[in-house]
């Protein structure tokens, strides 16, 4: 039977060295310990230490590559993965129900040339504005659609920066303290 | 994918009302990367010059802010050798109602204000905390050798 190289009237490929495998086994099996810190199967987030952790990881699972053959772009993607590890900022986002509870804004209540300050879009050039205010303490107004990823990685007003879970907190801990005072009385 | 419209709001934002000293052009096959300019300020060591730079929109943009590197040689206490920069709103105090506009006349009001006490540069930070005279004359001089067309 022809070869592929016969049928392609191609030249056999050259024996050539195999390259270096880069060893992932240690960074992918630090994988999952990361990721599933929270049972929820929506967007568990990474907190930070392990997130840290994993670019250490990835950096020394580069760094025999880069001992055994040095070039400048693997140097720079470990500096990059190390700088990364130290550098990271922690995922901050806002609990479960956050976003279902935030105060919408009905269409009539929008001024023709109000716009969503993350799309830049105008909100009533949407038939069906879907606009959210924040609890900060400039009332910010944003399409649900824009502020909800930047909510689940930050829980902060991103024209203010004002933090918005802290108030939640204190009510949080206000009921708590209701329920153990009832049962106190039960 | 497609580009979000806010990218190409932004894109065409940038031609038809430029920052002054700054120039940012996308790539005609990546429309995600720019190539920029940003002209020294006046009154500082880099005044005169003209620094090329690197800004790539990754795929969460703008959930995540703009990737931007120096590819002009440039003597900052805040900038490295990589041309990496130093400066919060690339990093933790990023928010997705900055734009490229507003990041770029961040890193120029860098370039008229170092901050050596925050350095990423640490041998330049530690120099210009030394010898400030010194540091600015070196960045006036890589200025000379390096950003001038």
């Amino acid at each position: 039977m022809a070869s592929y190289e016969d049928e392609h009237n191609v030249k056999p490929p050259s024996a050539r060295p195999p390259r270096p495998r880069i060893d992932f086994s240690e960074f992918f099996s630090a994988l999952p310990t990361a990721t599933t810190s929270s049972s929820t199967t929506t967007d568990p987030p990474l907190n930070g230490s392990a997130a840290s952790n994993l670019f250490t990881t990835l950096a020394a699972a580069y760094q025999p590559n880069l001992d055994s053959n040095p070039t400048a772009t693997l140097a720079l993607i470990i500096e990059q993965l190390l700088s990364s590890a130290t550098s990271h900022e922690p995922v901050d986002g806002v609990p479960d129900g956050f976003l279902d509870a935030l105060d919408r804004v009905p269409k009539s209540k929008l001024k023709a040339e109000d716009e969503c300050p993350i799309c830049g879009e105008r909100f009533l050039d949407d038939q069906f504005p879907l606009v959210v205010r924040l609890g900060c303490r400039g009332r910010h107004v944003f399409d649900l659609e824009c502020i909800a990823p930047w909510l689940k990685i930050r829980s902060t007003c991103p024209m203010d920066r004002e933090g918005l879970v802290k108030k939640r907190e204190v009510v949080v801990v206000g009921e708590e303290e209701e329920e153990e005072f009832d049962e106190n009385y039960g | 994918m497609a580009l979000p419209k806010r990218i190409i709001k932004e894109t065409e934002r940038l031609v038809a009302e430029p920052v002054p000293g700054i120039n940012a052009v996308p790539h005609e096959d990546n429309l995600r990367y720019f190539d920029v300019t940003i002209h020294g300020p006046t009154q500082s060591p880099y005044e005169g010059g003209i620094f090329r730079l690197e800004l790539f929109l990754p795929e969460d943009y703008p959930m995540t802010p703009p990737k931007i590197r120096f590819l002009t040689k440039i003597y900052h206490p805040n900038i490295d050798k990589l041309g990496r920069i130093c400066l919060d709103v690339l990093k933790g105090n990023w928010s997705p109602a900055l734009q490229i506009r507003t990041i770029l006349l961040s890193i120029q009001a860098l370039l008229g204000a170092p901050n050596p006490d925050d350095p990423l540069a640490n041998d330049v930070a530690q120099r210009w905390k030394e010898d400030e005279k010194a540091a600015i004359e070196t960045a006036r001089a890589w200025t000379v050798t390096h950003a001038k067309v």
